[in-house]
């Protein structure tokens, strides 16, 4: 530690000038009780402010790696791969498909909140222009939690996907009915919750998304359904996305009887709380295939 | 240790307290003004806080200054010290009996508080006189600096920071010291001839540009021989001479 002495030239309300021995003048700041004519011994401040500056700067730093590193993965069925820290916030984002990869160059999610990014992100995907009327979307969530972090993380952060997900997709149908004077959308939710196994990278970036999600399903029990109301049982683990209007859109010269017929079943559905529509379209493709 | 003024003023308080003793009560009036500065530094020290003429503790002093000269004898030592203690074990009374808050500082309450059994100690007074001193001459100093239109805030500000650009004005400070000219110049005018000075002594015009009242200011110390800040110019090489 290094002291010095300095000499009191001048005193004001918290600091005080000094001279130094090497000539030189300085303020400091000194709250103490100094008179002109002291002589004044100081040195602490020196190493206090190093060590001050020090502890800052490692502060800063682990806060900033701690922020950066991915605690959790979510993987949205529109071929977006989220990277999520500790706070639920994206640092990281990733696209495994073309689709995925047209849409996040127009969106800007890092360092959001990952139900404000799940809400943009939803939002494009379930933009007219990419989802035309009449069609059905089903929007796959998966969570991926490293190892290491305990079930209550897992839960708590599937929870909150969850929510973010049914509101906005709740919300975009409801904006959909507003417009159209009837719902001609449907779109389907379902989080995934899965644990990384330690050190497989194949395992974290599945090339094949819909294997893996397939796998995920049938293994885990967490599979939560959509917003309206609908049983979770219906849901095939193998079908990632219907697209129900653009395969009549296809196949069918007729689109607007097709579509008035659409919206008059859902509805049917609706009411009797049961769907069985994407099954006997999924087998209407098998069969024209 | 030199302290001209203080040795001075100790005998100027010591023929003082003849003159009382012989019966002049006038002795104390006239010499009141010259011990003032000293009482309320000792009270300031005691209390840790800035003490000034309208408070509880300078009237304390004031008493004590009264009790000194009827009690002092030359054989307690030097009066000034004598003084010092009488005005800081009053003012440790006073705060004794104002006990709501009793804020004497603990290093105090640990020292001899009975003086008179005990053997004098000198430094602590002495250190005080000693900080006197330096004040008179850095007052002087400021007056000084005043005159060329220089404060010390202004000093902080535009001193140079690097050691090597400091030694570099010292430098230059010295040569003006050294240069007769030059120096009347400075002296007279107030204004350093930076010109003559570029010409004379080879310096950096820079240096002397940037620098000019921390040069100033170091050739005034030198030239008026202020014996407190001398050494905060001189190197400690001695390089530059003395």
């Amino acid at each position: 530690m290094v002291v010095e002495k300095g000499l009191v030239v001048e005193t004001g309300d918290g600091w005080v000038i000094l001279l130094l021995p090497n000539g030189e003048f300085k303020e400091i700041r000194n709250k103490g009780f100094l008179q002109v004519g002291d002589v004044y011994r100081f040195g602490i401040h020196y190493l206090l402010k190093y060590a001050v500056a020090a502890v800052l700067f490692m502060a800063i730093l682990l806060g900033t790696v701690d922020f950066l590193s991915v605690t959790a993965y979510a993987r949205l069925s529109p071929g977006v791969e989220l990277g999520l820290n500790r706070w639920d916030r994206v640092v990281s984002v990733k696209s495994t498909d073309q689709e995925g990869q047209e849409m996040m160059q127009e969106l800007e999610v890092r360092g959001k909140k990952v139900d404000e990014a799940l809400d943009i992100i939803l939002k494009q995907s379930l933009n007219p222009s990419r989802a035309p009327a009449g069609n059905v979307k089903e929007i796959t969530v998966l969570v991926e939690v490293k190892e290491g972090k305990d079930e209550k993380y897992q839960e708590r952060l599937t929870e909150k996907i969850d929510k973010a997900v049914q509101k906005t997709v709740e919300k975009e149908n409801m904006s959909r009915f507003n417009e159209n004077g009837l719902k001609v959308d449907q779109v389907i939710v379902k989080t995934v919750n899965k644990q990384i196994k330690a050190n497989s990278t194949d395992q974290k970036k599945p090339d094949n998304s819909k294997s893996g999600r397939g796998d995920s399903d049938n293994n885990k029990e967490n599979n939560k359904s959509d917003n309206n109301g609908k049983n979770p049982k219906n849901y095939i683990p193998g079908d990632k996305q219907i697209d129900k209007g653009n395969l009549q859109h296809k196949n069918d010269p007729n689109e607007d009887k097709n579509n008035v017929k659409n919206k008059k079943e859902e509805d049917k559905e609706k009411n009797e709380n049961d769907i069985k529509k994407p099954v006997p379209n999924r087998k209407e493709k098998k069969n024209q295939d | 240790m030199s302290m001209p003024g203080l040795l001075e003023l100790d005998t100027i308080v010591y023929f003082a307290w003849k003159r009382y003793k012989y019966g002049d009560n006038t002795a104390v009036d006239d010499i009141y003004d010259r011990l003032l500065p000293f009482c309320l530094r000792v009270c300031s020290k005691t209390c840790g806080k800035y003490i000034s003429t309208e408070d509880e503790e300078a009237s304390i002093a004031r008493l004590a200054i009264v009790e000194t000269f009827e009690k002092y004898d030359p054989e307690k030592g030097k009066f000034l010290v004598y003084l010092g203690r009488v005005i800081k074990n009053r003012i440790i009374d006073y705060k004794r009996s104002e006990k709501k808050h009793f804020t004497v500082p603990l290093s105090i309450l640990s020292g001899n508080r009975d003086f008179k059994n005990t053997v004098i100690d000198d430094t602590w007074v002495e250190n005080i006189l000693d900080e006197l001193a330096r004040k008179q001459e850095i007052e002087f100093f400021r007056n000084l600096l005043k005159s060329f239109n220089i404060s010390f805030s202004e000093l902080v500000k535009s001193g140079p920071k690097q050691s090597k650009s400091r030694k570099k004005a010292q430098k230059i400070a010295w040569m003006i010291v050294m240069d007769k000219e030059i120096k009347d110049h400075l002296i007279e005018k107030k204004v350093l001839p930076i010109k003559l000075l570029e010409e004379r002594c080879l310096a950096d015009r820079k240096i002397i540009d940037r620098y000019r009242k921390f040069i100033i200011a170091n050739v005034l110390i030198i030239i008026y021989d202020l014996p407190y800040l001398k050494p905060y110019v001189v190197d400690k090489g001695g390089e530059y001479g003395g």
